[in-house]
């Protein structure tokens, strides 16, 4: 009787080791760490040129899109400070203003950040900000 | 109105408030008044929560914009069906439903259990009505729905217009239903852990509800799924967004709970498993509605910021204490004699299931939580990609989806190897013949063609059941085919809807499979006039399309859809601007689908009169998706589908 419970009890501490390794290899590479636009603009120089992802709201009235919609400029906020933002692609519907974005891109030597990515949220939350 | 709906929420919650405290004093008292009092009482709670409801629609449905969450959800031109379901486009008013349909559940399980169960009801009634007041509590003091502003706006902000598509009518409800459904098999085991009844009638009780709540919360992600698909425009259906996994983690616990329970009634093994299992499907739908509700997942600032964070965690680890506690106090007698006699049982099968399934929860748990935890342990910010659940959920679930080929062909207990040879022998040949065939047709990924593989080795075992039950009817019966096949499920309801639904997951593995693998997508800027390809079809920007409506701008491309030279559907993209969001437009996608695949085309920008902008893609297997989970609605259904002769369990 004993050797059966054994037999179980390994079997289950294989598959908890498997399920463990997974998930830490797996969010190992799968970790988007990003920074807010006042870390960026306190070490402008150490961000300069770098590949970067930033993290923050669109600050409200700052999306100017040019007519095709395909080509826009946005300013990023974290509440305290403000980076100006240019990407050009296809944008999210959920994309508009007070909204959470990471982007990814480089930040110029005239501090705009150049995006290739946005990432935008997916709608978590479908509600008016009060 | 205001008035009335709030002084109805008020009185609701002080008889909630009795309701609480009577059935918990009853409880400790043994007095069966106050017990029987309590279970009075739900029938006002749902009255009084009935009439708050019904003030808040009519508040929506006559544009009394004086309320503040009418304002922010409705306007004047919004249809009525939206005016209708914005009821639960928000906090306030999806917690009200919560409240509600947990009276109302609560009021069944009452008039179900008035002669039965006396010795569990009162602690049933506890357990529902705790519950209750949680949520009646929080719209009287954190998230009042009937908040009035101190004047009448002459018109409402509107509607989110991602919001305003038919699916918001069956997606929310669906979910609660299923969320708030499995309220009562957890009551109904706390009481079993508080009366020391712990044989399996609590389980048998609730069969129903369990099921209830499984096809309802089940129904309601393949509808959020298909929601996104047509309204979000990005060409998916799923991102693993902590909102969709807060939906996904009960139902996977749910599972393996639905199976979990079967071992109990038959070997009565497993008891205290069930009760984790049930304890933490009920958790994970209150942290569901949690992260839906306030979003704060993505940020710790959010969640100090949040008046209902906090409050949710109270709850959560009150759930979480008192469960575990009961069951510490109740570990001796939740003890089994039976032990598993084989590592190759149908039993064990079980077994790994539910290991599969409460792992895959496990791995979306940690994916979910993992931003809110590291910055509140380091303080670096991140988010986890969806290629973390992808890669680690594709592996699992493909050993899930084989085990329920292999399960029906192991027996019970144990199985000699002799046996298996021979049970396997047909899935197993047929499924090769069917990869060779398939790699032959080009499928040639590792994942894909594994997938498809196990996918033919379920289909012929779950086939071979009903084939060869269907034949044992007729030798005995001589009944024909159908008739046989018929009366077979009728008679064995619980067992073949199971397998029904096994049929729907095959299906819907089938879709994912396919638009996951095989997906092909472009971005194009064209001209009026312009062509373009994407697979075997040729679409056409001819011309585009600007007019107004009573609430939006409306901007379409014509897009005729051609294959083999001849004109097959003709699509209409739109890129909509609602006057009430201007800043934020709207995608309608077109989709032109059969059996075999999606075109689906979203107009992402456009030049009036000039050049536009397509994304289009093509969703190989698509729709099996969707087809696999009415299959699976359907088998569920068969499975809860009462008796005939209605045998008295509850």
């Amino acid at each position: 009787m004993k050797k059966k419970k054994t037999k179980f009890i390994v079997g289950g501490v294989i598959i908890i080791i498997a399920v463990g390794y997974l998930i830490f290899t797996g969010l190992r590479s799968n970790i988007i760490y990003y920074y807010t636009p006042t870390e960026v603009l306190a070490k402008v120089e150490d961000f300069y040129d770098k590949g970067i992802r930033i993290k923050g709201n669109i600050e409200d009235g700052s999306i100017v899109w040019n007519d095709n919609k395909l080509d826009l400029s946005f300013k990023l906020t974290d509440g305290k400070q403000t980076i100006p933002v240019t990407y050009h692609g296809v944008v999210p519907d959920t994309f508009k203003y007070g909204v959470e974005v990471v982007i990814e891109g480089k930040l110029a030597a005239d501090h705009t950040f150049y995006a290739t990515k946005l990432l935008a949220k997916c709608p978590s939350k479908y509600e008016v900000e009060t | 109105m205001i008035e009335l709906g709030s002084y109805s929420l008020y009185l609701c919650f002080i008889i909630t408030a009795y309701a609480a405290v009577t059935s918990l004093l009853g409880v400790a008292l043994k007095e069966r008044r106050m017990m029987d009092s309590a279970e009075a009482a739900t029938y006002g709670i749902f009255g009084l929560l009935t009439i708050t409801s019904a003030a808040l629609l009519y508040a929506f449905v006559t544009d009394n914009f004086e309320i503040k969450y009418v304002y922010y959800y409705s306007d004047k031109a919004l249809p009525m069906f939206y005016k209708v379901t914005a009821f639960w486009a928000g906090q306030e008013g999806s917690i009200l439903l919560w409240a509600w349909l947990l009276a109302l559940f609560s009021v069944l399980v009452v008039i179900q259990n008035r002669h039965a169960n006396r010795e569990l009801m009162p602690y049933v009634t506890a357990v529902l009505m705790v519950t209750c007041l949680f949520f009646v509590a929080i719209m009287v003091f954190v998230t009042p729905p009937f908040e009035a502003l101190f004047f009448m706006p002459p018109d409402g902000k509107g509607l989110n217009p991602l919001l305003q598509n038919p699916g918001m009518i069956w997606h929310p409800p669906s979910l609660y239903l299923g969320y708030v459904g499995y309220t009562i098999p957890f009551a109904f085991a706390i009481a079993a852990l508080c009366t020391g009844k712990l044989d399996d009638t609590w389980i048998k009780t609730t069969r129903r509800w369990s099921l209830f709540s499984w096809l309802l919360l089940g129904a309601g992600i393949v509808l959020g799924g298909q929601w996104a698909y047509v309204e979000l425009g990005w060409g998916g259906y799923w991102a693993w967004d902590p909102v969709e996994n807060a939906s996904f983690m009960p139902w996977l616990v749910g599972t393996a709970y639905m199976h979990s329970v079967m071992i109990q009634e038959k070997k009565d093994m497993l008891k205290v498993w069930n009760m984790v299992l049930i304890v933490l499907t009920f958790a994970l739908c209150i942290f569901g509605t949690f992260i839906t509700r306030s979003g704060i997942i993505s940020s710790v600032h959010s969640f100090g910021e949040s008046s209902l964070g906090p409050i949710f965690m109270a709850f959560l680890s009150l759930i979480l204490i008192v469960s575990a506690v009961l069951l510490v106090l109740r570990w001796d007698m939740l003890k089994s004699e039976n032990e598993l006699d084989s590592l190759l049982s149908r039993e064990s099968t079980f077994l790994y299931n539910n290991l599969i399934l409460v792992a895959m929860c496990l791995v979306v748990f940690v994916g979910t939580v993992w931003p809110f935890v590291s910055e509140m342990a380091r303080g670096d910010k991140s988010t986890v990609t969806a290629v973390y659940f992808d890669t680690i959920n594709v592996p699992i679930g493909l050993a899930l989806l084989i085990l329920v080929g292999i399960c029906p062909l192991i027996a019970w207990r144990k199985t000699s190897v002799q046996n298996l040879k021979r049970s396997f022998l047909l899935p197993t040949s047929i499924s090769l013949i069917g990869g060779i065939l398939l790699f032959w047709a080009g499928i040639r990924q590792g994942y894909p063609l594994v997938s498809f593989v196990f996918c033919i080795f379920v289909v012929v075992t779950i086939f071979t059941e009903f084939y060869r039950g269907t034949n044992a009817r007729r030798e005995t019966t001589a009944e024909n085919a159908l008739v046989a096949l018929g009366r077979l499920i009728s008679k064995n309801k619980r067992r073949y809807g199971g397998y029904i639904v096994h049929i729907g997951i095959v299906l819907l593995y089938i879709g994912i499979t396919g638009s996951g693998a095989y997906k092909i997508e472009k971005e194009v800027s064209v001209s009026e006039g312009e062509e373009f390809h994407i697979g075997d079809y040729t679409l056409k920007y001819e011309r585009f399309s600007q007019y107004p409506t009573q609430s939006k701008v409306v901007n379409v491309a014509i897009v005729p859809v051609f294959k083999d030279g001849k004109q097959i559907d003709t699509l209409t993209p739109e890129k909509n601007v609602h006057f009430k969001h201007p800043d934020q437009p709207v995608s309608e996608v077109s989709i032109h689908w059969n059996l075999k695949e999606d075109l689906y085309l979203i107009l992402a920008g456009f030049d009036v009169g000039g050049q536009a902008s397509f994304k289009v893609v093509i969703n190989p297997l698509m729709v099996w998706l969707w087809i696999g989970g009415i299959v699976m609605a359907l088998g569920c259904i068969v499975a809860i589908w009462p008796d005939k002769k209605r045998q008295r369990v509850a």
